[in-house]
C-alpha cells in the first residue's frame, strides 16, 4: 500500500496569520506607546516603542522561520475502518542545519464526516532532528475518502503573531466497513465452524477408521481397545482436513438507502459480512462472494482487500443489480451464507446454509 | 535548570527589573524591593502555596478594589501626585500577581506590569541609569516570553481550553505537561543560544526603529517631559561671611570639547561666568543686575559680540550638564556663539540665514552672556574666544587705567570701610610698583605668599577680607580673589571679581574636558587700556582646584561620563534636527559616492592612495583605513561563522553516532542528501546503499564498495589502504559532479 508523500513546508506555504490575545494587549500597549511618545517627545519613551513594535516585527520573522524547513511524513495504517480509531503515525523532521523549531502545534483539519483528537504540540524538533506522534482518527462511513491533514501553526517565540500553513497529505483511501465484533458471533455461529468434513484418509486430527497394522505404521498410533477386541495389532486412522469454502451472498435493496433507519440497516449488513469475511479469511477458509447474487470475481492473494473494497465503494460508485434468485448460486461450496438487509419474506431462505439479517437473529 | 524552575527564575528577575528601575529613579526606596523578593520566598515553600490557594479570588478582588479606591482618594483629596499614585498601585499589583499567579494568563499580566514600570521611569528621570533596566529588560523579555508562549501553548494543546478555563493550570497534573514542565532538555544551550541572539537582534531593531521614527512632539500632555535633577556648584552668589568645610563635589557641570589638536595652556582653562563689581564689607553683588542686560539676538544661529578678528580665535564646543543657572560660561573673551558651528561660515560670510536657530543671549553690562529666558533645553553652543596675551613688558608701558577714561573707574575703585592697616598695607605693597601691572604682581605675590588655600574656612569676623589678610590667612579662592581685588582698589587700581570655572578632568575616551562643581573657582580681572579686562588669578596653585587631576578610578568614571554623553546626546536629546540632519548626510554621501562611481573618479581615488601608501606618504592613511576595517571585519565574520558551527557541539546537541562515523562516508551521506536521498530512521547503511543502488545503478557498485569499507573501518577498527581512498574520493567526486 502506498503511503502518502512526505511533505516540506517553508514559509512560502503560510496561508493565514492570527493575532493572538496577548498579541492585542502587546499591539494596544506598542500604539499607546508610540501616541505618548508622539505626544511628550520623551526619547525614553520612543525607546521603549521601539523595542515592543522589534518584538512583534521579530516575532513575525521567527515564527515563519520556526515552520520553514520542517518536513512531514505520514505512515497509514494497512487497512483503514468506519467506526474505527485509526491511528496514522506522524513524524515532524527538521531539516534546517542550524535553528530547532520550538512550540509547534498541529490541528487536525475536519474533512467529511472524519473526526479527530483536538490537536498535538512539539515542543522541540532539534535541527536535524525528529519529533513523532500517533494521530488518530475516525471516518464515520465507509467508501472512498481523502485522509484529512492538518493545520501547522507556529507563534514562537513571543505568542503575539500565530502562522498556519495547511499540510494536506493528497491522499484518498478507502475506508472499509466497520468490523463489527457482534456481528462476528453472529457469524461464527452461522459459518458451520469444525462442520467440514473432507471423507478421506489423511494425516488430520479427525478420526477416519480404525485397521490392521502394517509394517512401516507408527507404532503411537496403536489403537489400544481394538487390539484388545480383536486381538491383533489394529492401528488409528485420521480424516484429511479440508479447506472449507463459503459463499457469502449480500442481499440488499438496489439503489441507495432511504432514510435513516435503511442506512443503518445496510450498513450493519455490510459491516457484519464484512467481519465474517475477515474472520472467515483469518481462519483459512477459502471465501466466495456474491452481490445479489452477482459472483464478485477475485484473484490474487490481496482477495481481503478486494472484497473489503468492494463493500466499501459497492453502492456508492456504481448501481448494483436487483437480488437474482437465490438458485442460481453456486452449490460447489461447504456453506452459502446470506446476509439480508430485506425483510425475512423476500428471501429465500432453503438456498442458504444459514442466513443472516440485518436485525442480527439467523434464520 | 528545569523547564519550570528557568520560567520562575526569569519572571522573578524581569519584576524585579521592573521595580528596580524605580528604585534606580529614586522614586522607590530599595528597601521596597524586599516585599516582592519576600513574597517570591513565600511562593517557593509549598505550604504557602496551600494556604494561598485556599483564599477565595472574591477576597483579593475586594481588597484591590479598596487599595484602588485608597489610591483614587489619595490623587483625588489629597492632591498627590499622579504618578506616585499610579506606582504604588501598580507595585501593590504585582506583588499581589506574584501571590496569586496560576493561570497563563497571570503571568502575561505580570510581564505587563514589569513593562509599565519601566514606563514610569521614563517619566521619572533621564538618567543613565534607565540604561541598566531596560538593556535587563531587553535580556529578560525574550526569556520570559519565550518560555511562556511554550508552557501556554503546550498547556492549551495538551489540556484543551475546557479544561484551562475550569481549573487552573497549576492544579492540572498531565503527565505530558509535568513530563516537559520538569524537562532540561527543552531548555538546553540551544534555546539559551537562540534566545540570546534574539536579545541581540531586538536591540538591533530597537535602536533602529529609535533612530529612523518620525519625532513629532504634539505636546498635549507634556507634563513629566521637562526633567531636573540639577545641582549646582557654581553660586551666582560670592558670600564671605560663610564658613565651614566645603565639600569637593564630582558632579559634571559641563563638558568642553576643545579643537582636535589644540593643546591648551593653563590659561585657557577658565570659563567665565559672573562678573562681580560692588562689594559691601561681606558679600559681592553685581550694581548692574538686570537693568542693563542687553539682548544680543534673538535670530540668528550664530551671535556675535565683537567684530571679527582673523585667527587666534579659540574654538569650543561646550555642553552644559546640571547646572541650574542661565549663565552662559565660555573663555574670556568669548566672540562669538554658535549653536550649529558649521553655520558660521554661511551666516557670517555668504550672508544666509541659518537653516535653525538657537536661544537668544543677553548679555550684560559686564560682558557676561546669559541665555535669555532662563535656562535653555539647548544646553550645546560653540564658543570663539579670543584671548589676549600681552607681554609684560607692554603692559608695563601701558598707561594707568584710571587716567585712560575707557571705562567708569569709580565703580571699579569701590570700598567698603577698611581699617588703615589695610590701607597701609595696599599703599606699602605698591610703593614700589612702577605700572599696573607691577602693583597687580606685587599684591598677588604678597597674598599667595602670605595666605593658605583651604576648603575648612575658620569663621572670619565681621570683615573677612581683614581676617583673611591679617589674622587667619586661611580661605579658599573667593578669600585670594577677593583680598587682591579689594587691595588692588585701595591701591587705586580698577579690579572686579569674576566667578565661573577653572580646569577639569581630561576624559580620553571622548576627548573632552570634564568641567565638575569642585572646579568651580573665582579670580580677578584688571583692566588695561587698549586690552581691556584682563584675568589674573590670585589663587595659589593647588591640588584640589584648576588643571587635569587624578581621581580615583579615573578610567572608570571617565567611561561613564562618556557613556553619559552619549547617552544624553544621543538618545535623551535625539531630535528632529538630528534626524533630518543623518539622513541629509547619508543622501549627500550616498550621491557623491554615485558621483565617483560614475565618473570613475574612486579608481583613481584608490590608485592614489595606494601610490600614497606605497610611497610612506601619510596621506594614505584612510585607503589603509578602509583596507584595515574590511580585513577585520572580514576576520570577525569569518570567527562568528566558525563559533556559530562549534556552539551546537558544545552547548546543545550530544555527540551523535554520526559524528563518530567516518569522514568519508558522513561526506557521502551529505552528497547524496544534495540529491535527494536521505537516509530513513530505522536504515541501516547497508540498506540505505542498496536503496540508493536500486535508484542510481551507475554507482551501485561504488556505494557498495563504500559502504562495505564504511563497516570495516566503523566497526573492524581498520584502515583504508591507498587503493580504497582512491576509490571512494573518485566516488564522491563523480557524486558531486552528477549532483551539480
Amino acid at each position: 500500500m502506498r503511503q502518502p508523500r512526505a511533505i516540506e513546508v517553508s514559509g512560502r506555504n503560510i496561508r493565514s496569520i492570527r493575532i493572538s490575545r496577548a498579541g492585542w494587549v502587546f499591539i494596544l500597549l506598542t500604539l499607546g506607546l508610540g501616541i505618548g511618545g508622539l505626544n511628550s517627545g520623551n526619547n525614553l519613551i520612543y525607546l521603549l516603542f521601539g523595542m515592543l513594535l522589534s518584538m512583534l516585527v521579530i516575532n513575525a520573522i521567527l515564527s515563519r522561520s520556526s515552520l520553514a524547513g520542517l518536513e512531514f511524513s505520514f505512515r497509514l495504517p494497512q487497512r483503514l475502518y468506519a467506526q474505527t480509531e485509526n491511528r496514522i503515525h506522524v513524524e515532524v523532521h527538521n531539516r534546517k542545519k542550524r535553528l530547532p523549531s520550538y512550540a509547534l502545534t498541529l490541528i487536525p483539519q475536519k474533512v467529511g464526516h472524519a473526526s479527530s483528537s483536538e490537536g498535538y504540540f512539539v515542543v522541540k524538533v532539534p535541527p536535524g532532528g525528529t519529533a513523532g506522534f500517533v494521530h488518530s482518527v475516525r471516518f464515520e462511513h465507509r467508501g472512498r475518502v481523502a485522509v484529512p491533514g492538518f493545520m501547522l501553526s507556529a507563534s514562537y517565540p513571543f505568542g503575539l503573531i500565530e502562522k498556519f500553513i495547511p499540510i494536506h497529505l493528497d491522499c484518498e483511501r478507502i475506508v472499509y466497513p466497520q468490523l463489527d465484533e457482534s456481528a462476528l458471533e453472529i457469524g461464527a455461529a452461522a459459518s458451520r465452524d469444525g462442520d467440514f468434513l473432507s471423507g478421506h484418509r489423511g494425516h488430520g486430527v479427525n478420526p477416519y477408521g480404525v485397521r490392521e497394522y502394517v509394517y512401516g505404521d507408527d507404532m503411537r498410533r496403536i489403537h489400544w481397545p481394538s487390539v484388545a477386541k480383536v486381538g491383533a495389532w489394529m492401528i488409528r486412522e485420521f480424516e484429511r482436513e479440508k479447506t472449507p469454502r463459503i459463499l457469502f451472498n449480500l442481499i440488499v435493496d438496489p439503489g441507495p438507502p432511504a432514510g435513516t433507519e435503511a442506512l443503518g440497516k445496510r450498513e450493519r449488513t455490510v459491516s457484519a459480512l464484512a467481519t465474517m469475511l475477515v474472520h472467515s479469511i483469518r481462519k483459512n477458509r477459502e471465501v466466495g462472494l456474491m452481490i445479489n447474487g452477482s459472483p464478485v470475481e477475485s484473484s490474487g492473494s490481496g482477495y481481503l482487500d478486494f472484497y473489503l473494497t468492494v463493500l466499501a465503494v459497492f453502492d456508492q460508485e456504481q448501481p448494483h443489480a436487483a437480488p437474482r434468485s437465490a438458485g442460481r448460486l453456486s452449490r460447489v461450496e461447504d456453506a452459502v451464507i446470506g446476509l439480508s438487509e430485506l425483510p425475512r419474506e423476500r428471501v429465500d431462505a432453503s438456498m442458504y446454509d444459514r442466513l443472516v439479517f440485518a436485525d442480527g437473529a439467523p434464520a | 535548570m528545569t523547564f519550570v524552575q528557568l520560567f520562575r527564575l526569569s519572571n522573578y528577575s524581569l519584576i524585579l527589573v521592573g521595580m528596580g528601575s524605580l528604585c534606580l529613579a529614586r522614586f522607590l526606596h530599595p528597601v521596597v524591593l524586599i516585599v516582592p523578593v519576600a513574597a517570591m520566598v513565600f511562593m517557593e515553600y509549598p505550604p504557602t502555596l496551600r494556604v494561598l490557594s485556599s483564599i477565595s479570588r472574591h477576597m483579593v478582588n475586594a481588597v484591590s478594589t479598596i487599595v484602588f479606591l485608597c489610591v483614587i482618594a489619595d490623587y483625588v483629596m489629597f492632591g498627590r501626585d499622579l504618578i506616585a499614585d499610579v506606582v504604588v498601585f501598580t507595585v501593590y499589583l504585582q506583588v499581589l500577581k506574584i501571590l496569586t499567579a496560576r493561570r497563563n494568563r497571570d503571568y502575561f499580566q505580570i510581564y505587563t506590569l514589569a513593562l509599565s514600570h519601566l514606563i514610569l521611569t521614563t517619566m521619572l528621570t533621564i538618567a543613565t541609569v534607565f540604561l541598566v533596566p531596560f538593556l535587563l529588560f531587553i535580556v529578560l523579555a525574550p526569556w520570559c516570553l519565550t518560555l511562556y508562549t511554550l508552557k501556554a501553548r503546550m498547556e492549551d494543546a495538551y489540556l484543551g481550553p475546557e479544561k484551562l478555563r475550569l481549573k487552573q493550570s497549576a492544579d492540572i497534573q498531565d503527565e505530558r505537561v509535568v513530563r516537559v514542565l520538569r524537562s532540561r532538555d527543552v531548555v538546553g544551550g540551544r534555546l539559551f543560544v537562540v534566545t540570546a541572539v534574539l536579545s541581540l537582534a531586538l536591540l538591533a531593531h530597537t535602536l533602529g526603529i529609535f533612530f529612523l521614527f518620525p519625532r513629532v512632539s504634539l505636546g498635549f500632555m507634556t507634563r513629566g517631559s521637562q526633567h531636573g535633577d540639577a545641582v549646582s556648584g557654581f553660586s551666582e552668589q560670592v558670600d564671605l561671611s560663610s564658613f565651614g568645610e566645603i565639600k569637593n563635589s564630582d558632579a559634571l557641570a559641563m563638558r568642553v570639547f576643545p579643537e582636535p589638536g589644540v593643546t591648551y595652556d593653563s590659561d585657557l582653562l577658565y570659563w567665565r561666568g559672573l562678573i562681580f563689581d560692588l562689594y559691601d564689607g561681606s558679600e559681592w553683588m553685581r550694581r548692574h543686575e538686570k537693568s542693563k542686560r542687553s539682548i544680543v539676538s534673538r535670530v540668528t544661529g550664530v551671535v556675535r559680540f565683537a567684530p571679527r578678528r582673523d585667527g587666534g580665535l579659540i574654538k569650543q564646543r561646550i555642553q552644559l550638564e546640571h547646572l541650574d543657572t542661565d549663565v552662559v560660561f565660555a573663555t574670556p573673551r568669548a566672540e562669538m556663539i554658535a549653536w550649529r558651528p558649521e553655520q558660521v561660515e554661511q551666516v557670517l560670510q555668504r550672508g544666509l540665514s541659518p537653516s535653525s536657530f538657537g536661544p537668544a543671549i543677553a548679555v550684560d553690562a559686564y560682558g557676561g552672556m546669559h541665555f535669555d529666558g532662563g535656562m535653555e533645553t539647548e544646553r550645546t553652543y560653540t564658543t570663539y574666544s579670543y584671548v589676549p596675551r600681552p607681554s609684560p613688558v607692554e603692559l608695563r608701558t601701558m598707561p594707568r587705567s584710571a587716567d585712560s577714561g575707557e571705562i567708569e573707574v569709580d565703580a571699579y575703585l569701590q570700598l567698603p570701610e577698611f581699617s588703615e592697616r589695610f590701607h597701609s598695607l595696599a599703599r606699602s605693597l605698591v610703593a614700589d610698583a612702577g605700572s599696573d601691572y607691577d602693583r597687580v604682581q606685587s599684591v598677588m605675590q604678597h597674598v599667595m605668599s602670605q595666605c593658605d588655600y583651604t576648603l575648612d574656612v575658620p569663621r572670619q569676623g565681621s570683615n573677612p577680607v581683614e581676617s583673611f589678610l591679617f589674622e587667619k590667612p586661611f580661605g579658599h579662592c573667593e578669600y585670594f580673589a577677593s583680598a587682591t581685588a579689594l587691595l588692588l582698589r585701595a591701591a587705586g587700581v580698577p579690579a572686579r571679581l569674576v566667578s565661573g570655572f577653572r580646569g577639569g578632568d581630561w576624559n580620553r575616551y571622548g576627548n573632552y574636558i570634564s568641567v565638575r562643581e569642585r572646579h568651580a573657582h573665582t579670580w580677578i580681572e584688571v583692566y588695561f587700556p587698549s586690552y581691556g579686562w584682563l584675568s589674573f588669578d590670585p589663587t595659589p596653585p593647588d591640588a584640589s582646584a584648576g588643571g587635569f587631576r587624578a581621581v580615583r578610578f579615573e578610567g572608570l568614571r571617565h567611561f561613564y561620563e562618556w557613556i553619559e554623553l552619549r547617552w544624553y546626546n544621543h538618545i535623551v536629546n535625539y531630535t528632529v534636527e538630528d534626524q533630518q540632519r543623518i539622513a541629509g548626510g547619508l543622501l549627500s554621501h550616498i550621491r557623491s559616492m554615485r558621483a565617483q562611481v560614475r565618473s570613475g573618479e574612486w579608481i583613481h581615488r584608490w590608485r592614489n592612495a595606494l601610490d600614497r601608501r606605497r610611497g610612506g606618504s601619510r596621506a594614505g592613511k584612510p585607503a589603509g583605513l578602509l583596507v584595515a576595517v574590511a580585513g577585520g571585519l572580514i576576520v570577525v565574520g569569518a570567527l562568528c561563522v566558525l563559533a556559530f558551527r562549534a556552539l551546537p557541539r558544545k552547548l546543545g546537541r550530544k555527540r551523535g553516532a554520526i559524528d563518530r562515523a567516518p569522514l568519508f562516508y558522513r561526506r557521502f551521506l551529505s552528497k547524496v542528501q544534495r540529491r535527494g536521498y536521505r537516509r530513513q530512521p530505522g536504515e541501516t547503511p547497508r540498506e540505505f546503499a542498496v536503496r540508493i543502488g536500486g535508484q542510481l545503478p551507475e554507482f551501485a557498485a561504488d556505494i557498495d564498495f563504500l559502504i562495505s569499507n564504511y563497516y570495516l573501518c566503523r566497526y573492524g577498527l581498520g584502515r583504508l589502504g591507498d587503493t580504497e581512498s582512491r576509490r571512494i574520493a573518485q566516488t564522491l567526486q563523480k557524486l558531486s559532479k552528477r549532483a551539480s
